[in-house]
């Protein structure tokens, strides 16, 4: 409606949510239209109007002002005035939004955030194994029978799920490996890859991807969530190290558990192999023990009772580090946990690398 | 004044131990209900299975008129999204920043412009005067703030029921005085019904119409808050005695 250059337009019954993004697109075809200088809106017949409803009055306001435009809003009742002062943005202050940082500003952030972490893995690395010796001459502040209830967290629960990736990785090495060995009637030098490539390489890398994703994912979860809830604060007001009290006994128990389990996936995994040596490649079982027994080494064994402990190591720390760094809510105990054990992952198998370049 | 709640003998169990035991009670649109009692009597399992997170062994409860007991998950939908929840600790999605937790039943559930909805969720947080927030995250709040926030997110939508519980635990008694007066702001400037568990006495009389006593799941006392004080019945005076009114 137009009269005397004043354009009128009268808002319905009702103005909530259930159709205030209708009338927005009507109210803005009626001022994109619209040549007067002045509009009005006109309340008469509305009775009804909600938080959404005033947002989109703001919005019509906002938009004459743009275009500046003189307005005026008809006949609105106590009611609605009421809401119209209870839900109006336009009084309010703009609100800064938090500036991006700049292409440098971000990488030399995250540089800092880098040696930030880094320097705070290695403190608490050395406190940990700093700790982890002292506590075993000293139990004071240690909880009774904890390493019992963790050594068969992570280890007894875990040798089921370790016995069988580790046969099945056996025999599937070995079958693969037996279809080219058997071209060239090496059938017996299976034995020779089974037994040395398990002991030195897929017992001690198995166990410990295995263990990163059980145990470590356990270690960070427990300890983030301890975190967040506050109760590694409470045992520091209790004047108990958070480190002796929860942590040792997780080391302790994959420092002992971890070698133990590499041994068994280590002696599985050739078991697999012997199935499909003796089954299909027809090799006699006092064959298969005799040709293992003079080709294996005690660097072998070695190899893998030192990648075991360093990948034991390895798998706690990163799960602690990752469990205490924890902050806020539950979002940050699953991203911490999920960061541990790709780190753990990560760095067990860069560690094998180095490993596997000294033992050689 | 109509009825908007109704429950009729409800019951309900948890590991074979009765939590409620028959329960009925009825609520007038536009005020304020508050649901009092000890620790443990069943408040907030009353409350949770008004809103339907909790489902009774028997009994029946009517929302705006509509049996809601039984009723299909879609239709029930149609409910909750006119009523809003403000939990105890708040509930706040800690991965979404202030602004996003309010906006997420807007832009759930309506089909608004991201402007409107922008301007919607600045008028809730400057009710709840959280303006400054809009961009923290939760774990950037303190538990009041958090609570505040939780509050803005349930009024989101312009319920036409707000439920709280506890709405002033661990709150100092300035910021409970701000979020009595909000709900009494919201009660007679929206003629929101608000449903409020709570063993906070001051707010009690400060904002309730009417409150109902919860007494080892069962209720002892209908009435307004004048008539409890005055109470014989014992459960009663040792609750109104240990909190010296």
């Amino acid at each position: 409606m137009s009269a005397d250059n004043k354009s009128t337009y009268t808002l319905p019954q009702s103005l909530t949510k259930e159709n205030s993004q209708k009338i927005l697109e009507e109210l803005k075809s009626f001022l994109h239209e619209t040549s007067a200088v002045q509009i009005n809106l006109d309340f008469k017949k509305l009775e009804n109007i909600d938080s959404t409803g005033v947002a989109v009055i703001d919005k019509v306001m906002d938009i004459a002002d743009e275009k500046q435009l003189k307005k005026d809003l008809l006949n609105v009742n106590k009611k609605t005035q009421i809401s119209l002062d209870t839900f109006s943005s336009r009084q309010l202050k703009p609100i800064k939004e938090k500036q991006k940082p700049k292409l440098f500003e971000f990488l030399g952030g995250q540089g800092f955030e880098f040696l930030e972490h880094l320097k705070s893995f290695v403190y608490l690395t050395a406190d940990i194994f700093y700790w982890g010796v002292g506590g075993l001459f000293s139990k004071k502040g240690q909880r009774k029978g904890e390493f019992t209830n963790q050594s068969n967290q992570i280890g007894v629960n875990a040798i089921p799920i370790i016995a069988l990736i580790s046969f099945l990785v056996g025999f599937i090495l070995s079958l693969q490996s037996a279809q080219q060995l058997r071209q060239f009637g090496a059938n017996i030098f299976v034995v020779d890859l089974i037994s040395i490539s398990m002991t030195r390489e897929m017992a001690p890398l198995m166990t410990a991807i295995v263990l990163a994703g059980r145990s470590g994912s356990s270690i960070a979860s427990e300890l983030a969530t301890m975190k967040i809830s506050e109760e590694v604060d409470a045992l520091k007001t209790m004047a108990l190290n958070p480190i002796k009290f929860v942590v040792l006994p997780k080391l302790y128990a994959m420092t002992i558990s971890t070698p133990l389990l590499t041994i068994i996936s280590d002696a599985v995994g050739i078991l697999g192999g012997f199935v499909v040596g003796v089954l299909f490649l027809k090799i006699s079982p006092t064959a298969f023990i005799d040709r293992m027994a003079s080709v294996m080494v005690l660097k072998d064994i070695i190899t893998l009772i030192v990648k075991s402990f360093v990948f034991a190591w390895i798998i706690t720390v990163v799960g602690i580090y990752f469990g205490l760094e924890a902050e806020g809510g539950a979002e940050s105990v699953g991203k911490n946990t999920t960061a541990s054990v790709v780190t753990a992952i990560f760095m067990v198998i860069v560690a094998d690398s180095i490993l596997g370049l000294i033992f050689y | 004044m109509s009825k908007i709640i109704e429950v009729n003998d409800l019951i309900t169990e948890y590991n074979g131990e009765r939590i409620l035991d028959g329960v009925s009670l009825s609520i007038d649109s536009g005020s304020i209900f508050a649901i009092l009692g000890g620790s443990g009597c069943g408040k907030t399992t009353l409350l949770k299975h008004i809103i339907g997170l909790l489902y009774p062994v028997s009994g029946s409860i009517k929302i705006f008129g509509r049996e809601t007991v039984g009723m299909e998950e879609k239709k029930f939908e149609q409910i909750l999204e006119k009523c809003g929840m403000l939990f105890q600790e708040g509930a706040l999605l800690n991965s979404l920043s202030v602004k996003e937790n309010i906006a997420i039943p807007l832009r759930q559930h309506t089909d608004l412009d991201e402007d409107i909805i922008q301007r919607v969720v600045r008028t809730k947080l400057h009710l709840v005067e959280l303006d400054y927030a809009l961009n923290l995250y939760p774990s950037e709040l303190s538990g009041g703030m958090k609570k505040r926030v939780a509050m803005a997110r349930a009024i989101a939508m312009d319920p036409k029921i707000l439920f709280c519980d506890e709405p002033s635990a661990g709150l100092d008694p300035v910021t409970t005085r701000e979020i009595d007066n909000l709900l009494n702001k919201l009660r007679e400037q929206l003629d929101m019904t608000i449903v409020a568990v709570t063993h906070v006495i001051d707010s009690v009389r400060r904002i309730a119409d009417e409150i109902v006593f919860l007494h080892d799941g069962q209720i002892l006392f209908t009435g307004s808050f004048e008539e409890a004080t005055k109470s014989d019945i014992p459960q009663i005076k040792e609750f109104f005695q240990d909190q010296n009114i």
